[in-house]
């Protein structure tokens, strides 16, 4: 049914042993094909979690994530395994991510041979032009994961989530830490992407200014829980929550482009 | 730097700082470097990764093995030359003199070690002093941070404490030399921007209360601009802008600078 929005969570929520403190509460959200939501609050908030159950890397305790319009819990092992290349999540450590006796082109490669969508030989080749589409040469491909920089290791991580064609891909602060001209590098390659395939993305951040232009709409998350929600250009001129005003008041204080007021 | 305080006698003078990488032929990794900064300044050290910030960092508290690196030109600190000091002769101005806070505090704080004990054994290696005077002086420098007096944060391990808090512990110890200069190598990378707005005010007060210097690391102008007064702009190794903030991230003089603004948020 094309009419359903990708993805809907209702009332989600996930607590962690020993604490028992839920990480997540009661969180609804509804995602829309091919559009960005930006979830940004600061560390702890529950952020992460919230990925990784969206990703199938959690079980929930109680709530419903649809996808499509089906719900997650209750796949079998053969509908969980289709569903998991369509849902991809890219962290924000991609040397944590990468297999470092892999070259760059066995790690773009590898999901589309563990999908079965190509033979070694084949993905390696497509791997091979897709380095190229991300400003990597394609000479490079031989190299090991771990000889390349920083922001080289966060677009061979991309390269690999993308190249799976996901209809949800989900990015939990992989922009954090970059240099500005990698971010921007990388934002443009994210928009294209988008324009291209029609992915809808799940944009992470503690830090609003990073995800501020990517995104339409925009989350802001708190104790575990949801505090305030709109469309990105509304919250960030017009904060309900107090919690946010904070946030976009600390913000605007390391933003190079707001007039400085002084000291803290 | 150049700042309000540039009558006083520089605190740390660095002139023609040049790092190569020994091999056939050696590669020059910071080149031609050379800056003041003042008791009571701020300054600012701006670039992109493999620029040669940490490098110089490096070079500055002699650092980098010999067998690997050539260090040339000079590094005044109160008067020392830095650069080519002995081991012995550098023991007491590392974390005395000039203290380094890296980059990742979970990295730099050990795992099984209580908060309390690892501020406390950085004063036994710069002052031997009794049970009662370190209680007191671990109490001062957890203070000084920002910790307060709680004992939760005085007993907890590393992974109880938020990556603000950790940063925090790492502050209280670099303190415990009583440095003149604390060097900030990307202090902020891993926190939200309440903590370092936080953080921010924070060392301003430290420098307020103890007139202790700062050389800050970093990629984030917005967050450079928020905490110094200068700032040095690096690429390929070399100092290629500086000035007062607003001089150098209001109307930059070079393109180099300009283009990376760009992409400033």
């Amino acid at each position: 049914m094309p009419s359903e929005p990708l993805l809907q969570v209702k009332s989600l929520s996930k607590s962690f042993l020993p604490a028992n403190r839920p990480a997540i509460r009661d969180i609804d959200l509804t995602l829309e094909r091919g559009t960005t939501l930006g979830i940004v609050g600061p560390s702890g908030s529950g952020k992460s979690t919230l990925a990784r159950c969206l990703a199938l890397f959690e079980q929930p305790d109680a709530g419903i994530i649809r996808f499509e319009g089906k719900s997650l819990a209750h796949l079998d092992r053969s509908e969980r395994a289709q569903l998991r290349p369509q849902i991809q999540l890219v962290l924000q450590q991609p040397a944590a991510a990468l297999n470092p006796g892999f070259t760059a082109a066995e790690i773009i490669a590898e999901p589309l041979v563990i999908q079965k969508r190509a033979t070694p030989r084949e993905a390696r080749r497509r791997a091979a032009e897709v380095m190229e589409s991300i400003g990597l040469p394609g000479a490079a491909a031989g190299r090991p994961a771990l000889s390349f920089s920083g922001g080289e290791r966060q677009r061979l991580a991309l390269a690999r989530a993308l190249l799976l064609e996901p209809k949800l891909l989900i990015l939990d602060e992989s922009l954090a830490g970059l240099d500005l001209s990698v971010r921007a590098q990388i934002s443009r390659l994210l928009v294209e992407a988008q324009q291209q395939l029609g992915t809808a993305y799940i944009v992470i951040a503690h830090d609003v200014r990073l995800v501020a232009s990517l995104t339409g709409e925009l989350v802001v998350m708190e104790a575990g829980a949801i505090v305030e929600r709109g469309a990105t250009a509304e919250v960030m001129a017009h904060p309900r929550h107090p919690r946010t005003a904070q946030m976009l008041d600390a913000a605007a204080k390391l933003s190079l482009h707001t007039a400085k007021d002084g000291d803290a | 730097m150049n700042g309000a305080a540039a009558s006083q006698d520089p605190l740390l003078e660095v002139r023609d700082l040049a790092v190569e990488l020994r091999g056939q032929p050696p590669v020059a990794l910071v080149s031609d470097v050379g800056f003041n900064i003042a008791p009571g300044e701020t300054v600012g050290l701006f670039g992109e990764s493999g620029c040669g910030k940490t490098t110089l960092v490096h070079a500055l508290m002699q650092l980098l093995p010999p067998e690997r690196f050539t260090v040339r030109g000079s590094a005044r600190f109160c008067g020392t030359e830095l650069v080519g000091l002995r081991e012995s002769e550098l023991e007491p101005i590392r974390g005395g003199g000039i203290a380094l806070i890296g980059q990742d505090p979970l990295l730099a704080l050990n795992p099984v070690m209580r908060a309390g004990d690892q501020v406390a054994e950085v004063v036994r290696a710069h002052r031997p002093c009794g049970r009662r005077e370190m209680r007191a002086e671990v109490d001062a420098l957890f203070q000084l941070a920002g910790l307060g007096a709680s004992d939760r944060l005085r007993s907890a391990y590393p992974h109880q404490l938020s990556g603000g808090e950790r940063q925090r512990v790492l502050i209280a110890q670099a303190l415990a030399g009583r440095p003149a200069l604390v060097i900030a190598d990307e202090p902020f990378t891993a926190l939200d921007p309440e903590r370092v707005v936080e953080i921010c005010s924070l060392l301003r007060w430290i420098r307020d209360q103890l007139g202790t210097s700062f050389l800050v690391i970093g990629h984030d102008p917005g967050v450079l601009a928020h905490l110094a007064e200068s700032v040095l702009v690096m690429h390929t190794g070399r100092v290629v802008e500086r000035g007062p903030i607003s001089q150098v991230f209001g109307a930059p003089s070079e393109a180099y600078t300009a283009g990376l603004l760009r992409y400033a948020v």
